[in-house]
């Protein structure tokens, strides 16, 4: 059934196709246009997230040194505290008491059983154990760790590979305990060997859920071939972060009984991994990047084991050259650690010069000059790093001589991002090989994965809008009766409270209604949030500030805690609060802070539950065990379909 | 020529930045066109390469733009029409030989490959995943109208409440006036 138009007799003919042709390439193109500007503002929102917790977290370490500076200055039970907060800091390189030779493993357990010095035998038989979602024993697991230990003692800070002995090596960036993307490379690749060289460029923990089996087939692998396998340090590799990462939390579900010793050995381990490496001197390889006070000489000379990676930086952002503190000016020692921390938390960017990378909170902002005069002065011609996700899971910058690779695919959501990692022969020319791990064998088309990925980062912001206290108080002080305000105060506001630099204006339609006026209901910001228990009657500002904090305060609990039981004592819990309001500039009286310990000591047993503390302020994270029943349920269907 | 209201220079000039990849508050002349489209216009390469002044390849690669002189640009393509719902429907009608509501897959990918803005071969299996049959068929049109239309059809038209209907044909000739106008901001608002 043809239409009858006005105006046109003959509508047949090739002018009349063509055209059609052109209205539906227009309506695609501009459909394809919208897809990706959602693609990129839900990017946005994953990073901008990520990289707000990870400043969050230098602040952290920030109190830490306030601690150990002023603890002077508190009363009565201050040392205590602190030498309770801060784990008497046992010199890595000096050897823990580990019995692992004691303990006992049971006939019924059906693990690996590994026998030092490791063979190829063991290494296969720890990957069909991880691939069946087994866990190693913690008697191996101690085992390993105080022989890999003894390993990396013997390193240098910065490990010289070359070519001319092995035929290709191959890099991987972040892993971020992603068990299917090493499985995947060593798939694709092959396992280690005398062929096939490998460097693991730091982040192998935190985030994901098998932490605990990706480092221990990293190191399962080092020891079997140390000079086939070679890692670095990346920022992940540090007690304090694994603490708020998740790595600490895994760790101490897998082990309940081992799970502290496990965690130690650990942190010696991770401090004592190498920080770069060179390939034919002409390549390196590092987890963030640089500096224009990078000296890499410098680097080589200094005991990698005594610097933190986040220790000691003041505030974050800003690079203090000398300590304040009278007596114990130690420039070295800050000087060590800037090194560090500039090379496990810079990012490239496109700018000449060198500024403090205010997003991270750590570390710099690198531009190409300041490549340049690296890589010339040290002979060099390429830098490799990772700590970046993107997403074709590699990156060129600086006109082809910084390499960013990543390896975890899907990092933000299914379909987010690929994985890569990069080979390298003789010609030390790259190349790159992709991949990306999925879950379901049904390919997602890239609108579903688009919007898979943006209803993953809507929720993940509106889990950020728990902060209501902030904004009513701003609202409020707004002038509005009406409970409306203009679309631009609305994103001030969000911008200012939850200090993520997101395209907000954009994102408005995901969060707020308009009302008619084209003023902004922002009631409807937080609606389908879910009630939550009353709080406390307590000043509002210790309400706020509190709730700010929360994860820092949980850190810090989770240091107190110290059988990780869940429960701290309300005395303690009284002095870390005083401690960190004193630290953070804000006046709270005391009889506010006793009132709230015992309003929350809900069983008045003298004693706190951290989970009800949290719970009263909503921020029990909902999408954490959401994931965990998710994964169990996938995982189960994998098993058995 | 509708103006745009300051909240809505606003909007546009906040997904502007999301599209510079490099820094600097520009954008490359070759995002010019994809960044009018995701504002909600959908003119054609080649309008847009007319008001860019018929740029070079190499210009369209290398030339950075910023707002202030992307903004009258934006301007000029709103003020060309930009055709609704109706008339992509009459675009796919062209191809419909049996006039039942089908187009063959394989004819609209020949066409779409070969004529007016060719688009690439990747585009077209982006385009089409999922929408033939088991016959190569692609129902562009369903019994109750809008619900039935396959998935990236229909969501192209998300943003239009009223299908008005218009000459299909006056709506492709360059000599007509224009028939619907509807500010860029409230489709983008539709995102």
């Amino acid at each position: 059934m043809v239409r009858c138009l006005p105006g046109s007799s003959h509508h047949k003919g090739t002018n009349f196709t063509m055209k059609a042709a052109v209205l539906i390439q227009r309506w695609y193109r501009r459909y394809m246009a919208r897809l990706e500007m959602r693609r990129r503002y839900t990017w946005n929102i994953f990073q901008s997230i990520e990289y707000a917790g990870e400043q969050d977290q230098l602040q952290l370490s920030s109190f830490f040194t306030f601690m150990l500076d002023n603890f002077t200055q508190l009363n009565g039970n201050g040392p205590d505290l602190i030498s309770q907060l801060l784990d008497p800091v046992v010199d890595p390189w000096l050897d823990r008491e580990t019995c692992y030779n004691l303990i006992h493993v049971p006939e019924s357990y059906t693990g690996p059983r590994l026998s030092f010095p490791l063979s190829v035998a063991d290494t296969n038989a720890l990957l069909s154990a991880f691939k069946d979602q087994q866990t190693l024993h913690a008697r191996y697991v101690l085992q390993l760790l105080y022989e890999t230990k003894k390993l990396l003692k013997q390193m240098p800070n910065i490990v010289h590979l070359s070519t001319s002995y092995y035929k290709e090596i191959t890099i991987c960036g972040d892993l971020h305990g992603r068990l299917d993307d090493l499985l995947l490379i060593f798939y694709k690749n092959g396992l280690p060997s005398a062929e096939t060289l490998y460097v693991f460029n730091g982040d192998f923990v935190d985030r994901g859920k098998k932490s605990v089996e990706v480092v221990i087939l990293l190191f399962a692998f080092l020891l079997l071939y140390p000079d086939y396998m070679h890692l670095n340090r990346g920022n992940h590799e540090d007690h304090i972060m694994n603490l708020r990462y998740g790595f600490t939390k895994e760790v101490m579900q897998k082990y309940k009984t081992h799970g502290r010793e496990i965690l130690q050995l650990f942190q010696d381990v991770f401090s004592l991994l190498p920080i770069a490496t060179v390939i034919d001197g002409k390549i390196l390889i590092v987890h963030g990047g640089i500096s224009d006070q990078t000296d890499l000489d410098f680097l080589s000379s200094i005991e990698r084991h005594k610097v933190s990676g986040i220790n000691q930086l003041w505030p974050p952002g800003v690079r203090k050259n000398n300590f304040l503190h009278a007596d114990t000016l130690i420039p070295t020692t800050q000087q060590c650690s800037c090194q560090i921390v500039d090379i496990l938390w810079s990012d490239p960017k496109i700018q000449d010069g060198c500024s403090p990378n205010t997003f991270r909170g750590g570390g710099c902002y690198f531009g190409p000059d300041v490549t340049q005069r690296l890589l010339l002065q040290h002979g060099l011609q390429l830098l490799i790093r990772s700590h970046e996700c993107k997403q074709e899971g590699y990156e060129f910058c600086h006109s082809g001589k910084v390499i960013t690779i990543f390896s975890a695919s899907n990092y933000y959501e299914e379909g987010s991002n690929r994985g890569a990692y990069v080979k390298l022969g003789r010609e030390l020319v790259p190349r790159f090989y992709q991949y990306q791990v999925s879950r379901t064998t049904r390919k997602l088309t890239l609108t579903q994965r688009v919007r898979a990925a943006e209803g993953s980062a809507l929720r993940a912001l509106k889990e950020k809008f728990d902060s209501q206290a902030d904004m009513e108080s701003f609202y409020i002080c707004t002038r509005l009766a009406s409970g409306r305000v203009s679309v631009c105060e609305w994103a001030l506001v969000l911008e200012s409270v939850l200090r993520l630099d997101l395209p907000w204006r954009t994102l408005r339609p995901h969060l707020a209604r308009l009302a008619p006026d084209g003023s902004l209901e922002y009631q409807s910001c937080f609606e389908d949030m879910g009630p939550g228990i009353p709080l406390p009657q307590v000043t509002p500002n210790l309400a706020e500030t509190l709730f700010r904090y929360r994860t820092d305060i949980e850190i810090i609990f989770n240091i107190i805690d110290k059988d990780h039981s869940g429960l701290i004592s309300i005395e303690e819990f009284r002095q870390t609060w005083r401690l960190f309001s004193a630290h953070l500039g804000v006046a709270i009286d005391d009889s506010a802070i006793d009132d709230l310990a015992r309003s929350i000591d809900f069983n008045k047993d003298g004693s706190i539950d951290f989970t009800e503390f949290l719970e009263a302020f909503r921020v029990v994270h909902k999408l954490d065990s959401k994931d965990q029943q998710l994964h169990e349920k996938m995982d189960g269907e994998k098993r058995t379909g | 020529m509708t103006e745009f209201t300051p909240d809505q220079i606003e909007d546009f000039k906040e997904a502007f930045g999301l599209f510079d990849r490099v820094g600097d508050s520009q954008v490359a002349y070759n995002q010019v066109a994809d960044i009018m489209r995701a504002l909600g216009q959908n003119p054609t390469n080649r309008s847009v390469n007319k008001i860019l002044g018929n740029p070079t390849a190499d210009d369209l690669a290398n030339k950075r733009l910023n707002f202030d002189a992307f903004l009258p640009m934006l301007k000029e393509v709103d003020a060309q029409p930009k055709g609704t719902y109706d008339d992509y429907v009459e675009g796919l009608r062209v191809f419909d030989k049996e006039g039942n509501g089908t187009v063959m897959g394989a004819e609209l990918r020949i066409v779409l490959s070969t004529l007016g803005e060719k688009m690439s071969e990747p585009e077209i299996d982006a385009l089409m995943a999922g929408q033939e049959d088991e016959n190569g068929s692609v129902h562009y049109e369903g019994k109750t109208g809008l619900q039935t239309i396959p998935l990236p059809f229909f969501f192209f038209f998300l943003n239009f409440q009223e299908a008005k209907y218009l000459n299909f044909f006056l709506q492709l000739s360059s000599s007509t006036s224009c028939l619907c106008k509807r500010p860029a901001a409230r489709v983008l608002k539709k995102l």
